[in-house]
């Protein structure tokens, strides 16, 4: 490449990146995608048995990721907390989308309307709160459990969706051919479908990745304080809580399920990443 | 909301076996047997007033307990939102103006994993290595301010840098892609063709303009760190906001969680307010004519 | 004497592709060098070249000399000294060209600043008094004004101001006035005038609008595909010009599509009276939200198979009008009736205020194409399928194999082909875009198309075929057109009566070559005088 050009205007003149970041956060994320599967069929050694005269042993031939304190094998552990990690997340996700898109296409397409205020407030008050707390707060009410957990994110996903939504599709609303199909007598709701959702697909899908790594973290922070998925069903989290107190001599039970949600998470906002640039949008493209 | 949670509070303070009438006699002294309209209006009233009512876990003065931990959580948000912009807003300048260069991506690489990193094990492993290997600091606790303020602080810069990590990788990023964008405006050309060079356009047209969005998400992220450092307080046992609602919580205190509650939507409606004044300050357009 | 700029053989590859190809030309000293070509000619990118302001992955060739000084072989730092203080430059948007964030005086300063060491008292000085140069003192603006308070034209003389800050020799203008409005237009053009008449600045400037450069260069480069073709004095070049590419774009610039026989039957569209107003929210934090009236008091009659013309200025209301004929907008009172059928009508003001709703559209008598080929199209959807949308307005619409011989009849109609249906619409171009909008507009077969600036976005060449396609659609199809445009020339090659607008009012009807021949109120005058012209006489039939 060119020696930098101080004098240039600091854009590139043309430019389309090869979306290696797509290939490496795919890859991550499918490794823990197949192990959560894998996890239903088989796993190494079983996470209910517990095996007390193996405790706390290091990583080993035997145990590739040691054992914890009650005897389990981390790495089965790590393996089936993967799916609870991932169920929760994508149900969530799946919440997010299913109420927040039709609302935020609804609000757009009555933009200033009492509707898109009321829309638009109730986003706005769900935002104030942080979301830990709103999870802590449902999860609190109405028992903890894995199905609870993944309501509390999944509202808390409800407006961001909204307003992804929302702000993504207004601009296609000012549009000439928009204005074409109000002509051909179209409703609002029918544009709102053939027009404006194909042309917003791109950033939802981007933005589903992001929520959905979201989503795995905020399951893990629900876990760890005990708000989640409930013993005997292991969870990333819970296992860093359990591993607080032996964290000094056994450092092992706190890294690999910590790692487990580090590679997890950055394998989906690198896939995000990658389908950002992948999906730019032909709209924005400029002559 | 919480009125609904099963689980009466007067019978969970004096355990489940209380006689039938001590049982009363609580709920009378507690105000739980008037309708609830008149209980939340009455309460409401002394909110306004600095009157919390009085928790029902602590037998204390809501005002009392939330008071003591305002001055934990309050410089904790403080400390590590300092801590995160001190370190994003370069990171995020240097990586946009060397774009595509080794800084760039050694400033996205970073954040990438800062923001893949659930901040509650970075905490973990802060404390494992420089609290008890290294003995450098205290694994937790909070010496109350009466120790003198370094020591505080001491006891704080964990914690405060375990929530900065997220928030700084999340803001460089924001800060990059802003000047990204500022910097394929019309005007940076403009500012060009006067003869300014390119670091000195950057410097004073570009980076102003960024500056807004960024604004938006340090007033996010502080409505955030108020309350919202939950975890964090339990890993270092700070008696901070978010331990507080979160005991709340869990032991239906009712008054406490309501009265946090009314407190951080006041808080953020603060933000928002500042954030607001900030904007106009910062952008001319959003002046009043 | 030596010319102040002088090329000599630029060429520049961006990527690897060439763009500029061994262009030479020079700008004397107090003379107006004008560039001309359609888009893509790579006029842009010679300025820029000069200004050594370009892309990452540009590699150039040539020699460039300013007052002797080759200027490619200057490092970036002396380039840093030149601009601003030895060059300007102002380009085509005024609206986004300024920082909203500053003030105009400190923008103006700042050249002022980056080139000396001048006191910050002076600097205001001298920006005032550039200011007032540029006409802009007195009054609301001073140097603390911000650029959102300004007008299109006003900014652009911000923009002057700022580039002739420290008095350079050369001010290079890309496109200044493509952006604005005819009268801005005439204003900005004759402060470039007044400068290289009285300051002896010379310019160069770019245009693609061939009577600009008429009217203002002293001699002309014709440049086609990143290469000059032709090129000399302004007045002979336009007398007798060679090449045939020049040739096409004189012949393109004054063509006129051949108009059919006026022969009228009916009236079919009838505007009575209409008024249209919108509340403006008040930007003051507890004031009233305001009435604003866009249409006011508006009639108008376009007669079956008649062209009509809708004149006017951005603001003027014509937009507004065109959605309330459409339907699509509410009205405060008045009637609109197409072919006898109503589409709105709120007689009562008092009473109807608050329901004045537009009734849509009586199915498929009308239609309406637009000015932005880039926006008019869904760009998920095939062509096919974007042509046959208003068969949605009609209740028996054709489906399956008979839409399919449809689609394929009114893609030949505009000049496509049958094939083209199953493309996207980013694989054509702009030209190739209109006529699909236009067999968008005609496949339910409309009685009346508005046409909204349908043209304004084409170059030259290209508008010279669009417009015999609509002429010679409308003879065929018995078409009526509603064809707005702010474009003089435009109108006088398409339509047979006109209406001016100005503020929500129609103040001027008539034949159209009666009413720009002999123009009876003092806006239409002013907006044919101030409309650039290539003098008749030099035009060769």
């Amino acid at each position: 490449m060119a020696k930098h050009d101080k004098s240039s205007l600091g854009k590139p003149a043309s430019g389309f990146k090869s979306p290696t970041s797509l290939w490496i956060g795919g890859a991550l994320t499918s490794i823990f995608v197949v192990a959560a599967l894998v996890s239903f069929l088989w796993t190494p050694y079983s996470v209910e048995a517990l095996n007390i005269g193996a405790k706390l042993q290091a990583p080993s031939g035997t145990h590739l990721f040691g054992t914890d304190h009650f005897g389990r094998d981390i790495f089965s552990m790590i393996m089936v907390g993967a799916r609870v990690s991932i169920a929760v997340a994508i149900v969530a996700v799946g919440i997010g989308i299913l109420v927040g898109v039709p609302l935020g296409l609804l609000a757009a397409s009555r933009q200033n309307s009492f509707i898109d205020d009321l829309v638009m407030r109730s986003n706005d008050l769900v935002f104030a709160f942080p979301s830990l707390l709103i999870a802590i707060l449902i999860t609190a009410i109405f028992g903890t459990s894995a199905l609870n957990a993944i309501i509390a994110i999944g509202i808390f996903n409800i407006p961001v969706f909204a307003r992804v939504t929302r702000g993504s599709a207004l601009p296609i609303w000012t549009l000439d051919f928009i204005l074409a199909a109000r002509v051909a007598g179209k409703s609002g709701l029918r544009i709102s479908l053939e027009h404006i959702l194909p042309n917003i697909l791109n950033i939802l899908i981007v933005q589903g990745t992001i929520q959905f790594s979201l989503g795995i973290l905020a399951e893990a922070g629900l876990s760890y304080v005990g708000l989640g998925a409930q013993p005997p069903t292991p969870s990333w989290g819970r296992m860093l809580a359990d591993s607080q107190t032996m964290i000094s001599f056994a450092p092992h039970l706190a890294i690999f399920p910590g790692v487990a949600i580090i590679a997890t998470v950055l394998g989906l906002n690198l896939m995000g990443d990658g389908l950002r640039d992948l999906l730019d949008p032909k709209l924005r493209r400029v002559r | 909301m919480l009125e609904v949670v099963p689980g009466d509070p007067a019978s969970f303070m004096l355990g489940i076996n209380a006689e039938a009438d001590t049982l009363a006699a609580m709920r009378r002294e507690l105000g739980l047997d008037q309708p609830m309209l008149q209980r939340y209006l009455s309460w409401l009233g002394g909110m306004l007033t600095g009157d919390f009512g009085i928790s029902y876990t602590y037998r204390v003065p809501v005002s009392e307990l939330v008071m003591a931990r305002i001055w934990i959580s309050l410089p904790l948000a403080i400390f590590a939102l300092i801590l995160s912009t001190l370190i994003a807003v370069p990171a995020g300048l240097i990586a946009a103006s060397r774009r595509g260069r080794v800084s760039d991506w050694t400033v996205m690489g970073t954040t990438q994993l800062g923001i893949a990193i659930p901040n509650f094990w970075f905490a973990m492993i802060l404390v494992s290595i420089f609290a008890i290997k290294l003995r450098w600091f205290s694994a937790g606790g909070f010496p109350g301010w009466d120790q003198g303020f370094w020591i505080c602080m001491q006891a704080l810069l964990l914690p405060a840098i375990a929530l900065a990590l997220p928030q700084a990788s999340i803001l460089a990023r924001v800060m990059r892609s802003s000047l990204l964008e500022t910097l394929s405006q019309d005007y940076i050309r403009t500012a060009r063709a006067k003869g300014l060079s390119q670091r000195r356009t950057v410097w004073a047209h570009a980076f102003r303009n960024a500056l807004i969005p960024v604004l938006t998400i340090i007033g996010l992220q502080f409505s955030f760190l108020i309350a919202g450092a939950i975890i964090i307080e339990n890993v270092f046992f700070l008696p901070g906001l978010g331990r507080l609602i979160f005991q709340g919580i869990t032991q239906r205190d009712l008054i406490v969680v309501e009265s946090v509650v009314m407190l951080l939507v006041f808080a953020v409606i603060c933000v928002n307010f500042l954030v607001d004044i900030a904007y106009a300050l910062v952008d001319p357009r959003l002046r009043r004519p | 004497m030596n010319p102040l700029l002088d090329i000599k053989n630029l060429s520049l590859d961006i990527g690897g592709t060439p763009i500029l190809r061994d262009i030479s030309l020079s700008v004397g000293h107090g003379e107006i060098c004008g560039i001309a070509g359609e888009s893509g000619s790579g006029k842009s990118l010679t300025a820029l070249s000069v200004m050594g302001l370009l892309p990452m992955g540009a590699q150039r060739r040539g020699v460039v000399r300013l007052n002797g000084n080759d200027l490619f072989r200057r490092s970036e730092a002396e380039m840093c000294q030149i601009r601003g203080r030895e060059i300007g430059m102002i380009f085509q948007e005024p609206m986004t060209a300024l920082n909203p964030l500053k003030t105009i005086g400190s923008q103006i300063t700042e050249t002022l600043h980056t080139h000396s060491k001048i006191s910050k008292a002076e600097a205001n000085e001298i920006a005032l008094e550039k200011l007032a140069r540029v006409g802009l003192g007195g009054g609301r603006i001073s140097e603390n004004t911000y650029p959102h308070e300004l007008s299109g034209g006003q900014r652009q003389r911000v923009m002057i101001a700022q580039a002739i800050a420290w008095q350079p020799a050369l001010l290079i203008a890309d496109e200044p006035t493509t952006a604005l409005d005819v009268t801005t237009q005439a204003g900005i053009l004759e402060l470039l005038r007044d400068l290289v008449d009285n300051e002896g600045l010379s310019i160069m400037l770019i245009s693609h609008d061939l009577a600009v450069l008429a009217d203002m260069a002293d001699h002309v480069s014709i440049m086609e595909n990143g290469a000059i073709v032709e090129g000399g004095a302004t007045e002979p070049l336009f007398r007798g010009h060679r090449h045939p590419y020049t040739q096409k774009l004189f012949a393109a610039a004054s063509h006129i599509p051949i108009q059919p026989l006026a022969k009228f039957r009916e009236p079919l569209l009838t505007v009575e009276n209409l008024r249209i107003s919108y509340r403006k929210k008040s930007t003051k934090l507890f004031g009233k939200a305001t009435k604003f009236e866009a249409v006011s008091d508006v009639s108008l009659q376009i007669l079956e198979g008649e062209s009509v013309g809708l004149v006017g200025e951005s603001g003027c209301g014509k937009s507004t009008l065109a959605r309330a004929i459409l339907g699509l907008q509410p009205i405060d009172t008045g009637r609109i009736e197409l072919a006898g059928a109503t589409i709105a009508s709120v007689n009562n003001p008092e009473a109807e205020m608050r329901k004045g709703k537009a009734i849509s559209s009586p199915a498929g008598l009308q239609q309406i194409v637009f000015q932005d080929p880039y926006g008019s199209f869904n760009p998920r959807h095939k062509v096919g399928r974007l042509i046959a949308e208003p068969f949605h307005a009609i209740p028996d619409a054709p489906s399956g194999k008979e839409m399919v011989l449809r689609i394929d009849a009114a893609l030949e109609e505009v000049g496509l082909s049958s094939t083209d249906r199953d493309k996207y619409i980013h694989e054509f171009s702009g030209g190739q875009r209109q006529r699909i909008a236009i067999a968008r507009a005609l496949i339910i077969k409309p009685k009346l198309i508005l046409l909204d600036e349908a043209v304004s976005a084409l170059d030259v060449s290209i508008r010279a075929q669009i417009l015999d396609l609509l002429a010679e659609l409308r003879v065929t199809h018995g078409l009526s057109y509603l064809f707005i445009s702010h474009d003089l020339s435009v109108v006088r090659a398409i339509t047979d009566r006109v209406l001016v607008m100005l503020n929500g009012q129609i103040l001027e009807s008539g034949k159209t070559s009666e009413v720009l021949s002999a123009p009876h109120h003092d806006y239409t005058k002013q907006l044919i005088a101030f409309t650039p012209q290539i003098p008749a006489d030099w035009i060769s039939q």
